[in-house]
C-alpha cells in the first residue's frame, strides 16, 4: 500500500506532541485543587491564557518575571475567574503553570514520533518557554520567561495561520485599508506586520541561543526552515515597506499643508493625520526590524558553521555516564566520597595568594578617611548584589540626613511661626549634628529652600495627586521631602506655606566644627536666612 | 625546534593572563586569543607552561581555560581549602562529605544524558535539589551494610542525620544551620566559580556554558576515566 500520505507524519507529531505534553503535565496534578481549578477545561484555559501573556511580553521584548506572571493571573482572576485566591497563591499558581507544566520542571521534553520512512520512533524536541536572566531596573537579577519558537507555533496554530503566509496576508490587508483610506484599521495592520517581523527576529535569536547551547539539538531541517523564512522576509519587505513609507509621508505632508494653507482640518481629518503618523512611525520600525533580521540572518549562518565545526571535534569524544559509572557506585558505598574531590577539582580555581610588597609601606600616605572609603569599595566589589544593596542603603542614609536637616528647620520655624538661622543656631546650643550632618547637605537644603521662596503645600499636594511619582527615587527632592515630613509629623500637620528669604543686611552666621564629605572639619560663614511658616 | 622571541613573549603574556583570570575569552582579549589559536608554536608553549604549573590548558568553544590538575593545591582547591570554603568553621568531616555529595548530586541531576551532550535539564529549583539530596541520601543509607560503616566512620546514615538535623526554614534562610543556608553557601561558591547561575529571587539554578563544556569535554570524557577509577580506589593499569 502506498503510504506517502504519512510522509510528513513526524512534523505533524511535533504539533500533536506539544499538546500531548501540555495535557500530560497538567492532567491529574492535584496541585490544581489547591487553587480551585478543579476541572480540566478550567485548567486548560488558564494555561493558554498564561502562554498568551508570555507571548505578549516576548513580542514587546519586555521582561516577564514570575512577579509579572503572578500579577497577570491576579488581574485575570479578579476580572474573570473569580476564584478565592490570594496574591501569594496567584504567584504559586503561576510558578506551577510555568515551571511544572510548561517547562516540565526544567527537564527536557522529548515526544516520540514515528518516522514511517525509517520505521522507527524518533525523538522530537518540544519546549514552550525558555528563561533567561535579566536585570530589572539595572541591578536586580531576575529570571525572565520568553516564548520559544515551538511555543509561538503552538499559539499561532490556535488562531493564526502558518507563519510565512502571515506576513503576506497582513500586508495585503494593510494595502487594502490604505487604499480605502481607513487609516484607523491600517494602524492595526501595520502593528501586526511589525509583530510578525518581531517574531521572525526572535526566532532567529532563539535559534542562535539554541545553537550556542548545543548545536546538535538544532536540526538541519530547522536551520533550513528558518533560513528560508528569513530570505522570504528579507527579500520582500525592505523595498516594499520603504515604498509604503514614502507614500504615507506624502499623505501626511498633503494633510499638513492643507492644515496650514487651505483650511483647518476637521476632526475626522485630524484623526486620519494622527493615524497616518502612527503608521509612518511603525513603518520606520518595520524597516529597522528588517535591518536587524538581515544582520542576524548572517550572524546565524556564521554561528551555525562555527559551532558545527567545533562540534565535529566533540563527537570524537567518548563519554561515560556519570550516574552509572560513579554516582550509583558511591550510593552503594559512602567511603568513595573520601576522594571525590579528585573528580571535581578541575572545575574549581583557587585565588592565588598575594605577596606583600614592602615598598607599599613607604608610599605617600593619603588622608585616612579617603583611604577608608577606598577600602570599603574593595571589600564590597566582589559581590555584586551586596554592592548594590549597600549602595541603596547609603543613598537611603544620605536621604535621611537631608530630611533631618529639613525637619529641624521646619520644627523651629513652626514653633515660633518664623525664625532666623542665627536663632536656630542659638537654640541648638552647639550640637549641630541634626541640622548640619555635613556642610554639603546643609548647603544644598538651604539653597533649595532659597530657590523656592514660597512653597505652597496645598498646591504641592494637588500636584502630587495628579502625577504618578516614583516614590522610590533616592535623591533629595525638596517638594517630595517636605510633603513626606508633613505627612509623618503631626506637629507639622497644619503647615500651609513655607517662606524662605535671605536677609542681606544682617551679619553672617558662623558655625564651627562641622563635618564635610571630604572628612575635613570645617567652619562656615553663611548669610542670614529667615524661615517662616503659615 | 626553535621559537621566535615574539612567540615566547606572547605565550608568556597568555599564560600570565590565564593565571590572573583562569580563562581567556575571545571577546575580551582578541589579540591573545588569536595568537593562541592561530599559531601552533604559541599554543605548544602555553600548554607546556601550563604543564609546568601543574595545569592543563584547553580551548572549549571560544574560551581558553586553565584547568588545574587534580594534585594542584596552589591554583586548585585542596581538600582542606575546599572544606574551609564550603563549610562553616568548626564543622566536621561529615559536613564536608555532605557538601561534596550535594555537588555530585547537582551534577548528576544536570548531566545524566547519553545523547550528543550529557546535559539533560535546563534548570532546577532549589527545592527540587533539596528533595533530591534527601532521597539519594536515604537510598544510600538503605544500601549500606552496617559493618563497613562502623569500620570506616564515613557513612550515608551519618550524612543523612547531619542533613536532616539541619532545620528547614521558609524560603530565603541564609543561616548555615538550616538546609537552605547550607545549600545556599555551596551554590554561592559554585556561582563564584562561574559554574552555575543562581538567581536567589526565583530559587533558580541554571548551569553556565563553562560547566556544560567542562562536563562534556573534560569530566565525563572517557580519556579522564582514570579519575573515576582513582575515586573508586581501583588501580589504573593503562
Amino acid at each position: 500500500m502506498d503510504v506517502s500520505f504519512l510522509n510528513k507524519f513526524t512534523k505533524r507529531m511535533k504539533f500533536v506532541g506539544s499538546y500531548a505534553f501540555l495535557f500530560k503535565n497538567s492532567i491529574a496534578k492535584t496541585t490544581w485543587k489547591q487553587y480551585r481549578f478543579e476541572d480540566f477545561f478550567e485548567q486548560t484555559n488558564i494555561i493558554f491564557a498564561v502562554l498568551l501573556y508570555v507571548m505578549e511580553q516576548s513580542l514587546k521584548d519586555e521582561p516577564c518575571t514570575m512577579d509579572d506572571i503572578a500579577g497577570f493571573i491576579d488581574i485575570l482572576n479578579i476580572q474573570s475567574f473569580r476564584k478565592q485566591l490570594s496574591n501569594q497563591q496567584c504567584k504559586e499558581l503561576g510558578d506551577f503553570i510555568v515551571n511544572v507544566i510548561l517547562s516540565n520542571e526544567g527537564k527536557v521534553m522529548y515526544f516520540k514520533g514515528f518516522d514511517f520512512n525509517d520505521s522507527q520512533y524518533k525523538d522530537i524536541h518540544i519546549s514552550f518557554i525558555g528563561n533567561k536572566i535579566v536585570y530589572i531596573d539595572g541591578d536586580i537579577r531576575r529570571t525572565s520567561y520568553y516564548l520559544t519558537e515551538d511555543g509561538y507555533n503552538v499559539l499561532l496554530s490556535t488562531l493564526e495561520i502558518e507563519s510565512n503566509m502571515l506576513l503576506n496576508i497582513h500586508e495585503m490587508i494593510f494595502k487594502l485599508h490604505i487604499e480605502k483610506a481607513s487609516y484607523d484599521k491600517a494602524v492595526d495592520d501595520v502593528k501586526n506586520i511589525f509583530n510578525q517581523l518581531r517574531i521572525q527576529l526572535q526566532r532567529i535569536q532563539e535559534a542562535m541561543r539554541r545553537i550556542k547551547q548545543n548545536a546538535l539539538s538544532y536540526s538541519v531541517l530547522d536551520y533550513k526552515t528558518i533560513l528560508d523564512d528569513n530570505l522570504d522576509t528579507i527579500g520582500e519587505t525592505g523595498k516594499k515597506f520603504s515604498g509604503y513609507r514614502e507614500h504615507i509621508r506624502e499623505k501626511v505632508k498633503t494633510f499638513e499643508e492643507q492644515d496650514i494653507n487651505i483650511k483647518k482640518l476637521d476632526k475626522k481629518d485630524m484623526d486620519n493625520l494622527k493615524n497616518l503618523r502612527i503608521i509612518e512611525e511603525y513603518l520606520s520600525r518595520v524597516i529597522d526590524e528588517h535591518q536587524s533580521i538581515l544582520r542576524n540572518h548572517f550572524e546565524l549562518k556564521a554561528l551555525y558553521t562555527k559551532e558545527l565545526e567545533s562540534l565535529s571535534q566533540m563527537t570524537l569524544i567518548k563519554r561515560f555516564n556519570l550516574r552509572n559509572e560513579l554516582f550509583d557506585k558511591i550510593l552503594r558505598d559512602a567511603r568513595y566520597l573520601e576522594d571525590i574531590d579528585f573528580f571535581t577539582r578541575p572545575l574549581l580555581n583557587q585565588e592565588a595568594e598575594k605577596t606583600y610588597n614592602i615598598n607599599k609601606s613607604v608610599e605617600i600616605q593619603k588622608p585616612i578617611r579617603m583611604k577608608l572609603n577606598d577600602d570599603e569599595e574593595e571589600i564590597i566589589s566582589f559581590d555584586e548584589d551586596q554592592l548594590e544593596a549597600e549602595k541603596i542603603e547609603k543613598l537611603k542614609k544620605k536621604l535621611s540626613f537631608y530630611n533631618n536637616t529639613l525637619l529641624v528647620i521646619l520644627l523651629y520655624a513652626k514653633k515660633n511661626g518664623g525664625i532666623t538661622l542665627s536663632e536656630i543656631k542659638e537654640s541648638l546650643n552647639g550640637d549641630y549634628t541634626e541640622l548640619i550632618p555635613t556642610v554639603e547637605i546643609f548647603k544644598e537644603v538651604v539653597i533649595e529652600l532659597i530657590k523656592n521662596p514660597t512653597i505652597d503645600i496645598v498646591e504641592l499636594r494637588r500636584e502630587r495627586s495628579e502625577h504618578i511619582s516614583d516614590s522610590s527615587v533616592l535623591e533629595f527632592q525638596l517638594n517630595e521631602s517636605i510633603l513626606n515630613l508633613i505627612d509623618n509629623n503631626f506637629i507639622l500637620e497644619r503647615i500651609k506655606k513655607v517662606n524662605t528669604y535671605r536677609k542681606v543686611d544682617s551679619l553672617p552666621v558662623i558655625f564651627e566644627n562641622l563635618n564635610s564629605d571630604t572628612g575635613r572639619i570645617k567652619r562656615i560663614h553663611c548669610s542670614e536666612v529667615y524661615f517662616s511658616i503659615e | 625546534m626553535s621559537y621566535e622571541l615574539d612567540e615566547i613573549t606572547l605565550s608568556q603574556s597568555i599564560f600570565y593572563y590565564l593565571i590572573e583570570n583562569r580563562e581567556l575569552k575571545e571577546d575580551d582579549e582578541i589579540s591573545l586569543y588569536k595568537a593562541y589559536t592561530e599559531n601552533e608554536n604559541i599554543m605548544q608553549l602555553v600548554k607546556q607552561q601550563g604543564n609546568i604549573a601543574k595545569s592543563v590548558i584547553e580551548r572549549y568553544g571560544n574560551i581558553i581555560y586553565l584547568i588545574p590538575k587534580e594534585d594542584n593545591d596552589y591554583l586548585g582547591y585542596s581538600k582542606k581549602n575546599l572544606k574551609t570554603a564550603l563549610c562553616k568553621s568548626g564543622s566536621t568531616d561529615k559536613d564536608y562529605y555532605l557538601s561534596q555529595f550535594v555537588i555530585l548530586t547537582l551534577l548528576v541531576e544536570f548531566y545524566d544524558g547519553h545523547g550528543s551532550s550529557s546535559k539533560t535539564r535546563e534548570f532546577m529549583r532549589v527545592g527540587d535539589l533539596l528533595n533530591s539530596i534527601s532521597d539519594r541520601l536515604k537510598e544510600g543509607s538503605a544500601n549500606a551494610d552496617l559493618e563497613s560503616e562502623e569500620r570506616d566512620g564515613l557513612a550515608f546514615s551519618n550524612m543523612l542525620e547531619a542533613f536532616e538535623a539541619l532545620r528547614s526554614e521558609e524560603k530565603g534562610s541564609r543561616a548555615k544551620t538550616t538546609k537552605e543556608g547550607f545549600i545556599y553557601n555551596i551554590l554561592v561558591f559554585l556561582k563564584k566559580q562561574n559554574l552555575i547561575d543562581y538567581i536567589e529571587e526565583d530559587e533558580m539554578i541554571k548551569t553556565t556554558k563553562k560547566l556544560d563544556q567542562f562536563m562534556d569535554y573534560n569530566l565525563l570524557n572517557k580519556k579522564n576515566y582514570h579519575r573515576v577509577l582513582a575515586v573508586l580506589g581501583v588501580e589504573d593499569n593503562e
